[in-house]
């Protein structure tokens, strides 16, 4: 059995917002007497990472992932439950626990805007206490496999996101962290970059048998690279199992979208499309067994104008997961 | 016994080599902002001018005033001059913008190292700059008074002035640190920034004039604050008119004392704060 590098028990994160009425009245008033709104961004939520397992987390915008990782990186306190991260609770920031982690976030930035990645390298490697040899030998490999020789001793500014996003995985490699919290890291970038960081994070994984958590809000964007996936949706998880699982299901239902010159009669159809006839756009969910007896159907109507088949869209799946959920 | 002593000698070394890289980093950073700086140095020259030809006109006739001689205010305005660069000059205004945009958490939070030590060696280069453009502007309003200039000849008022321009840094440092860190709190952070950083601070710490020329109810007073103790007490001590600098090293010392203390508690509680709104 491997061991449990992370682990999270009943975890929930509330944020305060403080509610402003609107006009000057409104901004004393909220000086003198703030009122806060509370939002919860994660309702006690538990899992566990074993060493070396790759994770994908997904969900909607707003769902609590990046939250979910600022609490596991100890830069958020928990307001209720326990987390542990090679053993350590994250909060007490202790040295030997933030040596050993790193965190890359799609949007914000670790390097130093107006002066070349370089800088930073060097400056990690203070930090973390690399031994010069080894330092050199990490970072030619990793400008290697990344392309980006030419590249870290240019300001950082005047890079593309895709190459800062190189960059930026470099300087939170270079000390080979254990556990590797990545949010969003493809955000915002074309379809080759997507995938040569993708590459990039698989082979990080297999190398050094590091735990990595990785989010998106995109499904498709894990798919090749993790085998667990967890679902997160306003703040629960709803699934959390092998890809698998999620493939069955959404392979079992397909969404199927038909356009109509004129309305269908109600008496010319199949008992189960009745009350979800629709004008001038019908989407059906429909089994794949039926499928084949419901597109017969469909060729022989002259009113259909057009018509396709689709997988169920990632937002239904979740949706059904987080029903299933609360009921 | 002796592998921690290693080990701590160790740990120095190392923070000592990541202070000479933060600073080279916090310079090199610095430097991009050229106009700016142009429209500071203005600024600085035209104010060195006014106070050293105001204070000539008012010696025109000779006699000593407020038990200074022409010379002695002289050199009470260039020491000063040089003094608030080493003394006040200070990276911490950055540090609640870096609060409020997040930086705070990515770059610095997710390290491991010691905050208050990475910024404090960032201020060095804050200083550094502040000297760069302050000598030759210093050295320009000497030539105009014609180095008529008051400088005490033994090493160890040298030395007691080092100590005393030292722990001024570190209380500087601290009393920023903790107004930056109202970043935590407050949206508009350039209030308690321009108060406290450059009204209290400077007008109290004798930027402007000695402070022995006030009122003795006023001395009094303001002795009462931290301020008088980082530029006016080093400079009157090399001055000659400070009788006893210990008394003066022992205040800076308590001090720093207390400035350690409440930072280091409102930085906890910042983090807590921080973390309930999300950061
Ligand atoms: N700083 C904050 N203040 C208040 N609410 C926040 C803050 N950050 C996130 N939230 C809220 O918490 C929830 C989860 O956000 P987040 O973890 O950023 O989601 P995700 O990363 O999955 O998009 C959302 O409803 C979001 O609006
Ligand atoms: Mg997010």
């Amino acid at each position: 059995m491997k061991k449990d590098w992370v682990t999270v028990k009943n975890l929930s994160k509330y944020y305060r917002v403080i509610r402003k009425e609107p006009g000057l009245k409104g901004t004393l008033k909220s000086f003198w007497k703030p009122r806060y709104e509370v939002i919860k961004a994660l309702r006690n939520i538990s899992f566990s990472l074993k060493a070396g397992e790759l994770v994908g987390f997904i969900g909607p915008n707003g769902a609590g992932k990046t939250t979910t990782l600022k609490i596991l990186s100890g830069l958020l306190y928990p307001d209720q439950g326990e987390v542990r991260v090679l053993g350590k609770i994250p909060q007490q920031r202790h040295f030997s626990f933030l040596s050993q982690i790193s965190f890359v976030m799609g949007q914000k930035k670790q390097l130093w805007w107006n002066l070349p990645p370089w800088e930073t390298y060097q400056l990690n490697k203070i930090v973390y206490q690399i031994p010069e040899k080894v330092f050199k030998q990490r970072l030619e490999k990793l400008i290697h496999l990344l392309e980006v020789e030419d590249l870290i001793h240019l300001p950082t500014k005047r890079l593309s996101l895709g190459q800062r996003m190189k960059c930026e995985l470099i300087a939170a490699l270079l000390h080979q962290p254990k556990v590797l919290f990545l949010d969003e890291p493809t955000i915002g970038l074309d379809v080759v970059m997507q995938k040569k960081i993708r590459d990039f994070i698989k082979e990080y994984n297999r190398e050094k048998k590091a735990t990595i958590v990785l989010t998106s809000h995109y499904m498709r964007d894990l798919e090749e690279l993790a085998q667990r996936i967890i679902i997160i949706h306003q703040g629960q998880i709803v699934f959390d199992g092998p890809w698998e699982k999620i493939r069955n299901y959404y392979s079992q239902q397909k969404l199927v979208k038909i356009r109509l010159r004129r309305q269908l009669e109600k008496a010319d159809c199949p008992q189960f499309i009745v009350p979800l006839l629709q004008y001038p756009e019908m989407k059906l969910f429909i089994n794949r067994s039926q499928l084949n007896s419901l597109l017969s159907w469909l060729s022989s109507r002259p009113e259909v104008e057009d018509l396709a088949i689709k997988d169920l869209p990632i937002e239904e799946i979740i949706r059904r997961f987080y029903n299933q959920l609360r009921n | 016994m002796k592998r921690t002593a290693l080990s701590l000698l160790k740990q120095i070394k190392n923070n000592l080599i990541l202070g000479q890289r933060l600073y080279l980093i916090a310079l090199q950073d610095s430097f991009i902002f050229r106009l700016n700086f142009l429209f500071l140095r203005l600024r600085n020259i035209f104010f060195l001018l006014s106070i050293t030809f105001l204070w000539l006109s008012l010696y025109q006739d000779g006699s000593d005033l407020f038990g200074y001689s022409k010379e002695k205010m002289l050199t009470y305005i260039i020491f000063v001059a040089l003094l608030k660069g080493i003394v006040l000059g200070t990276k911490t205004n950055d540090l609640a913008p870096t609060i409020k945009n997040g930086e705070l958490t990515f770059r610095y939070l997710i390290r491991p190292w010691n905050i208050a030590w990475v910024w404090f060696c960032q201020d060095w280069a804050a200083k550094s700059i502040d000297l760069f453009f302050l000598l030759p502007e210093v050295f320009f309003i000497a030539f105009i008074v014609g180095f008529s200039i008051w400088l005490p000849h033994s090493l160890l008022t040298w030395l007691i002035f080092i100590i005393l321009v030292f722990l001024a840094v570190i209380f500087n440092f601290l009393f920023r640190f903790i107004i930056s860190l109202s970043g935590f709190w407050w949206e508009e952070v350039w209030a308690p920034n321009w108060l406290f950083g450059i009204v209290l601070l400077e007008i109290f710490s004798g930027v402007f004039f000695p402070l022995d020329i006030l009122p003795s109810l006023w001395q009094k007073v303001i002795y009462w604050t931290p301020f008088p103790y980082l530029l006016f007490f080093p400079v009157k001590f090399l001055l000659g008119q400070v009788s006893s600098p210990y008394s003066v090293i022992l205040i800076l010392l308590i001090w720093i004392f207390l400035a350690a203390i409440v930072m280091q508690n409102l930085w906890r509680r910042g983090l807590k704060t921080y973390s309930a709104f999300g950061g």
